[in-house]
């Protein structure tokens, strides 16, 4: 049978895969260069599959082995023009047994200045790629929804404000949503960045008068600062708000409030008021302090725990003898701040030092513990200056961190093509997104 | 032949329409539209109301950045709603088919000529897809015609497009749209043709526009009070009430701000201003802050919306553009904490940043008009005085209207033209003879006028 396609066909397959074949590969000792870095990361157990690409967008494939805890990743890539190949020397990732908190909640953003078109808070299962909304600002009529929080990560319970007409601070619990606006009772002050009791009755709130400037050049483009700011305390079984002149006066700022792990202490930064703060805001350093807390109640007068002339401090989070918090050349809000670091503070001998394994050359910044202590969720500015982004870090309980990694997403190229930044991001012990329908009642209401 | 007639004339009447007519609407709403192939961007076309229509019209939106194919796509749209009715209509019987299909038709570009994007009318033209398909499932009936079905049905088509070439609403949307375009790429001249006295008196929304434009060309000082200019708010734009002009306003303060080489705060606004489009941002947007961030030595930053936008159909040769740039530009240092914390700030007062970008050396050849126009508005003369004293000596003659204020204000740092004395004089003189209207009239075009009776 005369076939004449056939050898047609056949020549012009291997020619074809003549015209594909990739080059013999060149082995090199040197690791892939690939983004995000997440050669030598530690990652906890049935954590989602790291995804990454070369940082000069080569094609590459990816061949994974394990071996007892510890992943090798073996990397080949391809020029695109030349179709040489280079096999790079394997990278290791370390798995850690010490579990991790299965969820994580945040707010998505744009990074941009006074105002905002859609934001909501999310969150997101670490074993999966699966991120769902909990409540967006769809819900309350384009308004701000912000400042979420959990008692402990205890996702049964859950705090957020609503800003804007008929807003208020939202406490969720099981399947009841009830909206209060802390302004109308007590000294009428509004809440904004919680810390709640461990015994879950109370929380302390910080309140603030927020201004923004920009800066007419220069790398940095907003400046966010407080005119004032004080420390309430909320009741939640009698729905009651007090303050004591100690942490809420005009000749100070207080705010970050964040409570020791037994709830006898309630640490929190605190600089002295200025006039014209913009202009003078190289000089504003917040320190940080504690004040004693017991029977539902402030007792005593704050005392100092760190300070530093040539910093100043903000988000103080207690991990059993361990506080890590921000610091920045100056100011109260860090992630606008390219030099806000990360610091270590052992509370035992109150020595303070960045953590080095942490920090990067842009914005490094807020930051929450597991439950366990064994986890840091922070969030940083290191890919591209601008758009926050998260990272997880293993820590020994000994003052050491591991290399941190980017949050995985299906395709890292998501972290580029995303346009929002993740904000306040908190672990959680399981998944809030339950809350979604009874905040949706509430608003609706 | 005589079925090709109508769904002919609505082609090519719709297309010629939009594209003489509407060319700038069109561009414009391209600028404020989004289709990224990004997970993000469908998750939230997905979300949307009527996701179908959505996506179809954010896809076909992307090729309205040359109005010829934006034109095109309209007349198709209009041209297969009629044919879509007709089909229905006509396996009914009726004997007006065409009228009612011409009259369908018509509607929807009467609508479509006035919306901001093409979605209702894509989502018109789903429906009826769906309702033609359906119709092929029942009998036909067979009618006779109505005689004056073709030629009604073609007045029907004239009227529409009449109705769109004459409406004052598609009018002001198309001049609107051309000041955008001109204020955000500073095609000045083609600002000030499209926004003459006239037109800023009817609409005085443009008027900070029309001044842009004239202090970019160097003529503030002389030409200003050509303008209706009644408060310092008609220069720049400080003060806005309600969602429309505070659109306005943010995107006057990002074109003003690029055009100062303040590329902070013009990035500042177009963000504010992106918050006020649809989506939250848009193509335009996209391409400003790639500018911007070009400009700005950030070429990270600048990559990122790079890539965002290589997700879209159209901004490959864009894209390659700006990447040629930035590789070979060199990048912004980050400075130190120290030298950042004394970098002014950008407040609410235009006076104030223009005083604080001069002193930072940022300044544009306008910056000096724009300055003493703004002093010359708020009446101060001891501040004309002061700044006259520090930035006369750069001009080579003072412009008329700053000499109209010296004399006024009997300020002597500078040369005041003879013409300038004379006509203050006759001022002076006229102020006692004449009324109020007839003095406007006699001197609108001086600062004496707004020095006079608008402080």
């Amino acid at each position: 049978m005369h076939r004449p396609w056939f050898p047609a066909t056949l020549f012009l397959l291997v020619l074809l895969g003549t015209g594909c074949a990739r080059v013999a590969f060149e082995d090199s000792a040197q690791l892939p260069p690939i983004v995000p870095d997440y050669a030598g990361v530690t990652v906890p157990e049935g954590m989602a599959a790291l995804s990454f690409e070369m940082a000069d967008g080569r094609p590459f494939r990816v061949e994974r082995r394990r071996d007892g805890d510890t992943l090798f990743f073996s990397v080949r890539a391809w020029d695109r023009k030349t179709r040489r190949g280079v096999r790079y020397a394997p990278f290791k990732v370390y798995v850690s047994q010490d579990p991790i908190d299965p969820y994580i909640a945040y707010r998505l953003i744009e990074p941009s200045y006074e105002g905002w078109k859609e934001m909501g808070l999310y969150t997101r299962e670490l074993a999966t790629f699966r991120e769902h909304p909990i409540v967006t600002n769809r819900d309350n009529r384009g308004g701000c929804v912000n400042c979420h929080h959990f008692p402990s990560g205890d996702p049964s319970r859950m705090m957020f404000h609503a800003r804007g007409a008929g807003g208020g601070t939202v406490f969720l619990e099981g399947d009841d949503a009830r909206l209060i606006n802390l302004t109308t009772v007590g000294p009428r002050k509004q809440g904004v960045y919680p810390a709640w009791h461990p015994s879950g009755r109370y929380i302390a709130f910080s309140s603030n008068a927020t201004h923004q400037s920009f800066p007419i050049y220069g790398h940095q483009q907003v400046e966010v600062y407080d005119q004032s700011s004080d420390l309430i305390l909320m009741d939640l079984q009698t729905d009651s708000v007090s303050v004591r002149p100690s942490v809420c006066g005009d000749a100070r700022m207080e705010t970050f409030p964040a409570w020791s792990p037994d709830g006898s202490e309630l640490y929190f930064c605190v600089a002295d008021s200025l006039s014209d703060v913009v202009d003078n805001r190289s000089r504003v350093h917040y320190r940080l302090e504690a004040i004693a807390f017991r029977d539902g109640q402030f007792d005593g007068d704050p005392y100092p725990v760190w300070q530093c002339d040539t910093l100043s401090v903000s988000f103080p989070r207690v991990n059993g003898k361990w506080m890590l918090f921000t610091a920045a050349a100056y100011g109260t809000f860090p992630i606008w701040h390219p030099e806000a670091d990360l610091y270590l503070m052992d509370l035992e001998t109150g020595e303070a030092a960045p953590a080095e394994a942490l920090n990067s050359l842009e914005s490094d910044s807020y930051h929450s513990w597991s439950s366990n202590g064994r986890w840091l969720l922070f969030s940083s500015r290191r890919l591209d200056g601008r758009y926050t982004r998260l990272y997880i870090a293993h820590f020994d309980g000994e003052g050491h961190f591991s290399k941190p990694f980017l949050l995985p997403q299906k395709r890292y190229s998501h972290n580029v093509l995303r346009l929002k930044s993740y904000n306040v991001p908190e672990f959680v012990k399981g998944d809030p997104g339950r809350h979604s329908r009874a905040v949706s009642r509430l608003f609706a209401q | 032949m005589r079925k090709a007639v109508i769904p002919v004339l609505l082609l090519l009447g719709v297309f010629l329409v939009s594209w003489l007519c509407q060319p700038f609407t069109l561009i414009c709403q391209e600028y404020e539209g989004l289709f990224l192939a990004t997970p993000d961007a469908w998750a939230r076309a997905f979300a949307q109301p009527f996701p179908l229509s959505g996506i179809l019209s954010d896809f076909l939106i992307q090729f309205y950045r040359d109005p010829v194919y934006g034109a095109l796509i309209t007349a198709v749209i209009v041209a297969l709603v009629f044919l879509l009715l007709r089909g229905i209509l006509s396996r009914r019987g009726l004997p007006v088919t065409d009228t009612l299909s011409a009259l369908g038709a018509g509607v929807l570009w009467f609508f479509l000529a006035r919306s901001p994007e093409p979605k209702p009318a894509v989502a018109a033209l789903l429906i009826l897809l769906g309702l033609w398909l359906l119709s092929l499932l029942l009998p036909v009936r067979k009618g006779k015609a109505w005689r004056a079905d073709l030629p009604v049905a073609a007045a029907l088509v004239l009227a529409a497009a009449a109705g769109t070439v004459f409406s004052p609403a598609v009018q002001r949307t198309e001049r609107f749209s051309r000041v955008k375009r001109d204020a955000l790429y500073g095609v000045w001249d083609d600002l000030l043709k499209a926004v003459p006295p006239s037109v800023a008196e009817k609409d005085g929304e443009l008027t900070p526009f029309a001044l842009l434009a004239l202090s970019a060309k160097g003529q503030l000082g002389e030409k200003m009070f050509s303008y209706p200019v009644y408060s310092e708010n008609d220069l720049d734009m400080c003060d806005y009430d309600g969602n429309a002009e505070y659109y306005t306003s943010l995107l006057f303060k990002a074109a003003l701000y690029q055009h100062l080489g303040c590329y902070n705060e013009a990035v500042h606004n177009y963000c504010q201003w992106a918050t006020q489009l649809r989506k939250g941002t848009g193509f335009i947007v996209l391409r400003k802050l790639v500018e911007m961030y070009c400009l700005l030595g950030d070429y990270t930053l600048m990559e990122k919306y790079c890539r965002v936008l290589d997700h879209s159909l159209l901004h490959r040769s864009y894209v390659k553009y700006y990447r040629a740039q930035a590789a070979q530009g060199e990048a912004h240092a980050t400075e130190p904490a120290a030298v950042r914390s004394v970098i002014p700030v950008i407040s609410h007062d235009p006076l104030y940043n223009l005083l604080q970008l001069e002193s930072a050396g940022i300044h544009a050849a306008s910056s000096a008009d724009r300055t003493l126009a703004t002093i010359l508005l708020r009446g101060n003369p001891a501040q004309l005085r002061s700044v006259l004293e520090r930035l006369g000596p750069s001009y080579e003659r003072i412009p008329k209207h700053f000499q109209e204020a010296m004399v006024f204000y009997g300020i002597r740092s500078g040369n005041v033209d003879a013409s300038v004395v004379e006509r203050y004089s006759a001022f002076v003189e006229d102020l006692q003879l004449l009324t109020d209207e007839q003095l406007i009239e006699r001197y609108r075009d001086t600062a004496f006028i707004y020095l006079q009776y608008a402080l």
